[in-house]
């Protein structure tokens, strides 16, 4: 049985990616580049994926209290509380089965109302020893690519043994997927350069 | 967590990196460089070099003239030399804004992958799995072959084994104790050169090549030795001495014979004999191939059959006689000669007053004596003494022994083809400053042009040793048939040492970058492909190899050889 730490449940999916709903406030509430997982195969697998979007979807009350002069404060309290839905997007980057990670797409996608759980830091370390989820981040046109690939080598690195050498030879992965376009490049590789 | 950016790779099924599979055990234990990406047979291939983690070391650890091998998709293996080394990107972008130096690491980034190193190296040979002997190359490895550094096991197999037909010359650049042998049958089949600017070794090296030659008895060496660097021991500005060939060969030692004999004894030589030329044994010829150096004109070179016909075989003395001469007179009333173009030629003859082996009169056959012993295969020296520094002396002096010694060879070979008579012994004829004979203007009027150009057909070739071979005639240049040459860095005698080989122009490069000192890249007829090497020292064990016992082993010999004998 998991113990990995809940964070909603699923409201759409595709074999790409897939988004998921949960609530306001929670402590644990998902981080732009944190990498998720939620059970495929009938639970006998599990998809793993990056939070590339966190949306709040506005309403008609949030629309009249913004109208209002001097909200006070009880009420924003009280808005917080409410049981509105956030919105999570999750690029997949790839899965797992029993202790094999592979990078890449999975087989199928999951399926509505499946919980999703943050990855535990030995998922992390096994799905980002591979480069490839690089490669799937940098062709995914729905997400902010390049503020995305930052924010996940930075949690890819935080459970590496040698974050300084991981740093550099995704890098040079990096510099082999988008050689050609040296100005974007080179902006990565700068932001990269930061995170050490 | 692993050290190589390939483990971070896409694997397969059995779990090999994609795109990188070469791990089967013979490669992994070789030195992979990079893979092949292009190229031509005519011009070379194109390697890109690996990068990984040491990715400019492998650049900085490259050498032009180092071998690698390309393993084609044959499983044939492609032996080559490095002939440049180039730093290039897959986008020129990086040239405008390259990484600031406060950032190594993006300068780790882009050294690995935008930035990255190539490779020109020349295929030389094939070595087939299914043959034992290299072949010559008529191919190119497939794209994306992988190229390693060569092993000792390849190299071997490319030089063969040390043998008598062999000889150790020297060790590829960065490989000491792999030996690369000189074919010595084929370098004493054809004429063969020995270049490189003053100062970096040719001197070594052709004792060693001579002392190899005549060791393993492959031809009688007939050297003219300028400079007193062959025969006897040789000592340096330093004050450290090398034993001469004479001290180092044993039974095959060759004979010093001397212009200088004061010189030579004060050296401790062992001297043979003292080389004295009579006035009348000179010809015309001889003195023709001084015509530059003694200014002389068409008209004054032409006077000198002349003279030699109408003075008879005294002409020399006639000529230099201070009271005159009547004959000289009766030539100049009848008035085939002007007595200005006479006057010239006599005052450009005192030049032979100051060579004291020219003597009026001499009771000894040298010539005879030298041609019996290079007939018998004991090798000559012949040392100038005071007269090294004098070139027109030097220039008379082989030009009259070699244009005799090859007339007796002609002979001889005649005889052998007409009788079944037992042929002559193969004649290495070994000169300084070969420029100097085989000029253009002269080359094709000379006894050395003569020799170089018939290649072995009376059984006589040249040695050419020279700092300017661009001096050298093209003709006879193409005719060398094995160059060793050290350090050029002029670039019309580079050009010269390439002509007449096909293919070779890749080395250039590898030419103008050797050491000032003990390095040559020796290419041609005796060696399966162009090589750069180390040479070989010559030092105790080059002795040995060549046959020199100390004094105690002597002995110990002598009473072994008595024992046996009772």
């Amino acid at each position: 049985m998991t113990t990995a730490i809940q964070i909603g449940q699923l409201l759409q999916s595709s074999i790409r990616g897939f988004s998921f709903g949960c609530a306001v406030p929670k402590p644990e509430m998902p981080h732009f580049g944190a990498f998720v997982k939620v059970p495929i195969l009938n639970g006998t697998a599990q998809a793993i994926g990056t939070i590339y979007d966190i949306v709040l979807e506005e309403d008609d009350l949030v629309r009249q209290i913004v109208a209002t002069p001097e909200t006070p404060a009880e009420i924003i309290l009280d808005q917080r509380q409410r049981q509105m839905p956030i919105e999570v997007s999750v690029l997949t980057l790839g899965y797992m089965q029993g202790t094999t990670v592979k990078s890449g797409l999975p087989p199928q996608p999951p399926l509505t109302l499946d919980t999703i759980r943050l990855c535990e830091s030995t998922e992390i370390a096994a799905l980002t020893n591979d480069f490839n989820f690089l490669r799937l981040i940098m062709q995914a046109s729905e997400a902010p690519t390049d503020e995305l690939l930052v924010r996940v080598l930075e949690h890819a690195v935080s459970v590496q043994s040698n974050p300084s050498q991981y740093l550099r030879f995704a890098g040079q992965y990096l510099a082999q997927l988008i050689g050609n376009d040296f100005q974007r490049l080179d902006t990565i590789l700068r932001r990269l350069e930061s995170l050490l | 967590m692993s050290d190589e950016l390939d483990d971070f790779l896409p694997r397969d099924a059995d779990n090999n990196p994609i795109g990188l599979e070469t791990t089967q055990e013979e490669e992994a234990a070789r030195v992979r460089l990079g893979v092949v990406v292009g190229g031509s047979l005519s011009k070379g291939l194109t390697v890109k070099l690996d990068s990984g983690l040491n990715a400019g070391q492998t650049i900085e650890n490259m050498a032009v003239g180092r071998y690698v091998v390309a393993k084609g998709l044959t499983e044939r293996k492609f032996f080559s030399i490095v002939t440049d080394i180039i730093l290039d990107n897959t986008n020129p972008a990086i040239e405008q804004t390259p990484p600031p130096v406060s950032s190594p690491f993006l300068s780790d980034v882009y050294r690995a992958t935008v930035a990255y190193g190539r490779a020109n190296v020349s295929p030389m040979l094939v070595l087939d799995p299914n043959d034992k002997e290299p072949r010559p190359n008529k191919t190119i490895p497939a794209h994306f072959s992988p190229v390693f550094e060569a092993t000792e096991e390849d190299v071997n197999q490319v030089f063969g084994e040390e043998d008598d037909d062999h000889f150790h010359i020297g060790s590829p650049l960065d490989m000491e104790g792999v030996k690369v042998n000189l074919d010595l049958n084929r370098f004493v089949e054809r004429s063969s050169g020995v270049f490189g600017k003053s100062g970096t070794g040719k001197s070594f090296i052709t004792r060693t090549l001579l002392a190899a030659v005549i060791a393993k008895q492959k031809a009688s060496c007939l050297i003219f030795d300028m400079h007193s660097d062959y025969g006897w021991e040789i000592t340096n500005e330093r004050g450290k001495t090398w034993k001469g060939l004479t001290q180092i060969l044993g039974n095959n030692r060759p004979h010093i014979y001397t212009l200088d004999k004061k010189t030579s004894l004060a050296r401790n030589n062992k001297i043979a004999g003292e080389l004295q030329i009579q006035y009348s044994d000179i010809e015309p010829a001889d003195v023709e191939m001084l015509s530059s150096m003694l200014n002389l004109s068409d008209v004054q070179t032409g006077a000198l059959y002349y003279l030699h016909r109408k003075l008879g075989e005294q002409w020399v003395a006639k000529l230099l006689d201070e009271n005159g001469s009547p004959e000289i007179e009766e030539i100049i009333e009848e008035g085939m000669l002007v007595k200005g173009t006479l006057s010239a030629i006599q005052r450009k003859f005192e030049l032979f007053r100051r060579m004291d082996f020219l003597v009026p009169k001499s009771s000894n056959n040298v010539v005879g004596e030298i041609f019996e012993k290079l007939q018998r295969g004991t090798s000559i020296v012949l040392e100038f003494g005071k007269h090294g520094d004098n070139l027109p002396a030097y220039m008379l002096v082989a030009n009259y022994l070699t244009r005799r010694v090859h007339g007796r060879y002609v002979q001889a070979k005649n005889d052998a083809v007409g009788s079944k008579a037992e042929q002559p012994k193969p004649l290495m004829i070994v000169i300084e400053e070969a420029h100097k004979f085989l000029d253009p203007e002269i080359a094709k009027h000379t006894i050395f042009g003569t020799i170089a150009r018939e290649l072995r057909k009376y059984n006589v070739t040249l040695l050419v040793v020279d700092q300017r071979p661009s001096g050298i005639d093209d003709e006879v240049m193409s005719q060398i048939g094995t160059r060793v040459t050290a350090l050029l860095d002029n670039e019309a005698d580079i050009r010269a040492v390439f002509s007449g080989v096909s293919g070779a122009s890749a080395l250039r490069e590898v030419l103008a970058r050797l050491d000032t000192q003990q390095q040559a890249l020796i290419l041609g007829h005796a060696v399966p492909m162009p090589v750069v090497i180390r040479t070989r020292d010559y030092d105790e064990e080059l002795y040995r190899a060549v046959g020199f016992l100390n004094d105690t082993e002597v002995e110990e010999k002598t009473k072994a050889a008595y024992d046996d004998l009772w």
